[in-house]
């Protein structure tokens, strides 16, 4: 493999992220579904999606499953400590607080220079209506987020670099992201 | 150690964010010559339109500079550089010496150059007082024009429109975005921009404004004449350096930096708009006017002026918009040049207008303009930063199933614990 001179951050040890641990996944899509319910209006999937309200952004999945050679790979944001969309960001609206990336909505202006940015392609915006940009934000408000915490084979774990590198111990090839 | 950041918008807000994540306790002063703290000077369409208040732009609350710890001077313009000597004059006299400092002025707006240019009721659109001007000759105004189709331009007549002025736009060559965009793209947003009520003439360029004080009409080069109550300049930008003339800085279009980002005084740095650095593409000295550009630059700078030495990368020309519910992304080199191979899908689908274009040379991508369907446009901004080899990618550029899955060995990082290296065909279970 050649080496590119793209600049991927480094996570510094104690910032939490979601690690994927690929060759686990077997796309049940569990985690897409997991994180439509706990984006969507009153923790209801049914009633969820749009509901009528042009400026609901309820019930998109942060999280997707895309094909990754032989495997499924789960793509969410990777929270980057010096994250491109931050960058490119032309409100203010994505900031870095505290090792965490803070994403206020009200600020959004549907620019589309997240989107422009993220390498990843993790940032979504309807084009159709004019809501703000879905991310990934590791759900603060919950201890483990939906996603984690209804992944059958833990292909998502929830943790620092040094926790997962602990995980990981003793295999040979790591196939990991 | 003293830190001077001259200029408060992108670049110098983002000066102080690099400082402070290596040094948390030397001074930094900021100055700007406008009176409001850094904001967002992109959305000041949003001021106009009266969906954003001053506040909303802000690009931080106010206690961040305190937290922060930076001394703030507002509303007070740079008149004198000494770079040997390490001191800068104010316009008010006053003389402030540093240790390190970051030039940040942005760009200033290109000049209309026709007879008239200095009436009353032509304005830029840059910053809040342009839009605060703006807002109170709206009420008297019938007819608007804006010269210069860029996307200054168009965001003043989008704001126009928007509350309720007729507006037309006059653009001197023969498509909107020349700097930006190819012809059939442009055409597309042009079709858009002109169905959602905004009047368009392309190839028309005006020679007089007349009126006594007020304008009250324009003359353009092919005879005709038009009344006119407003008119805003949107003709693209130019470094600010006027300041610099006699500063014995390297100046070109803009301050010359090196790779990272200082001049050739190795205590002044300089990013942003007024910053001329390589372009990621052609290699060659450029100044590519764009937030992220600016952001990024700021950033980098703030980190190397605080003494940990990061070299950038390069700035990327594009921009990303979105006109009437419409989105836009350009990046990098989008005009056909020699020995580039075009990948072109156009949807004439019944919503139309959605529009791909993929530009590469020696199979490597280099520029990508997408209308409406914007998705994973990052992912292809990777491509062109990691500079990588798609002869067997091509095919999947721009359909529905690309994704950064397809590409992840393309753009990651050897033995990076980040992005490890996956191994092919093998079988990995747990011990």
């Amino acid at each position: 493999m050649n080496i590119k001179n793209i600049k991927i951050n480094k996570l510094s040890e104690n910032e939490k992220r979601i690690f994927v641990d690929i060759p686990r996944c077997m796309g049940c899509r569990a985690c897409e579904i997991a994180c439509i319910k706990k984006h969507s209006w009153k923790n209801n999937i049914d009633i969820g999606k749009r509901n009528g309200d042009i400026n609901d952004i309820n019930g998109i999945a942060r999280i997707r499953i895309v094909k990754y050679k032989t495997y499924a790979l789960p793509l969410q944001c990777r929270q980057c400590p010096e994250p491109y969309c931050y960058f490119a960001c032309i409100a203010g609206a994505i900031r870095i607080e505290e090792g965490n990336m803070i994403f206020e909505e009200d600020k959004c202006t549907h620019c589309y220079s997240c989107v422009m940015s993220c390498p990843y392609g993790v940032i979504h915006l309807e084009n159709d209506i004019l809501t703000p940009a879905i991310k990934c934000e590791l759900c603060s408000d919950e201890k483990i987020p939906p996603c984690v915490r209804v992944c059958p084979t833990r292909t998502l774990f929830l943790g620092n670099q040094q926790e997962f590198k602990k995980l990981l111990k003793g295999r040979k090839e790591k196939c990991i992201t | 150690m003293h830190y001077l950041i001259i200029g408060g918008c992108a670049a110098g807000l983002n000066g102080i964010e690099g400082i402070r994540k290596i040094d948390k306790e030397g001074e930094i002063t900021l100055i700007s010559e406008e009176k409001y703290p850094p904001y967002a000077r992109c959305l000041i369409t949003n001021y106009l339109i009266g969906t954003h208040t001053e506040e909303d732009l802000f690009l931080r609350e106010s206690s961040y500079y305190e937290k922060m710890k930076v001394n703030l001077i507002l509303g007070k313009k740079v008149v004198t550089v000494n770079a040997k000597n390490k001191n800068i004059i104010l316009n008010d006299g006053e003389k402030i010496s540093f240790d390190r400092m970051l030039i940040a002025t942005g760009s200033v707006s290109q000049r209309l150059d026709c007879k008239g240019e200095e009436k009353q009721g032509i304005f830029e659109f840059r910053n809040i007082q342009d839009v605060y001007n703006i807002k109170q000759m709206v009420e008297k105004c019938e007819k608007a024009f804006v010269f210069g189709g860029g996307l200054v331009g168009i965001k003043a007549a989008y704001g126009l429109n928007k509350i309720g002025v007729d507006v037309e736009m006059v653009v001197k060559s023969s498509q909107l975005f020349s700097r930006f965009l190819n012809k059939s793209a442009s055409n597309i947003i042009l079709n858009w921009i002109e169905k959602n009520g905004i009047k368009i003439t392309t190839k028309i360029a005006p020679v007089e404004i007349y009126g006594n004080k007020e304008i009250t009409g324009i003359r353009f080069d092919n005879g005709e004449e038009k009344k006119a109550q407003l008119g805003i300049i949107g003709k693209g930008v130019r470094a600010n350096i006027s300041f610099l003339k006699n500063s014995d800085l390297h100046l070109h279009w803009g301050v010359v930096v090196d790779e990272y980002l200082r001049t050739n005084f190795y205590d002044i740095f300089s990013a942003g708009d007024v910053a001329e650095t390589e372009d990621l593409i052609t290699g060659k000295p450029w100044i590519n006017p764009l937030w992220m550009n600016a952001q990024e630059q700021g950033y980098i700078a703030g980190i190397n002026m605080a003494g940990e030495m990061r070299s950038y990368p390069g700035s990327i020309a594009g921009n990303s918009a979105e006109f009437f519910g419409l989105p836009v992304i350009s990046l990098g080199e989008v005009k056909e040049t020699e020995n580039v191979e075009i990948i072109e899908s156009k949807d004439e689908g019944e919503k139309g207008y959605s529009y791909k274009r993929f530009i590469l040379k020696n199979n490597t991508l280099i520029g990508v303009v997408l209308i409406k369907d914007v998705e994973d446009a990052g992912v292809y901004l990777a491509l062109i930063r990691a500079k990588v080899n798609l002869q067997e990618y091509k095919d999947i550029l721009g359909k529905p199933w690309f994704n950064y899955g397809r590409i992840k060995d393309l753009i990651e990082i050897e033995n990076g614990f980040r992005e490890s290296i996956s191994p092919e065909g093998e079988k990995i279970f747990f011990k």
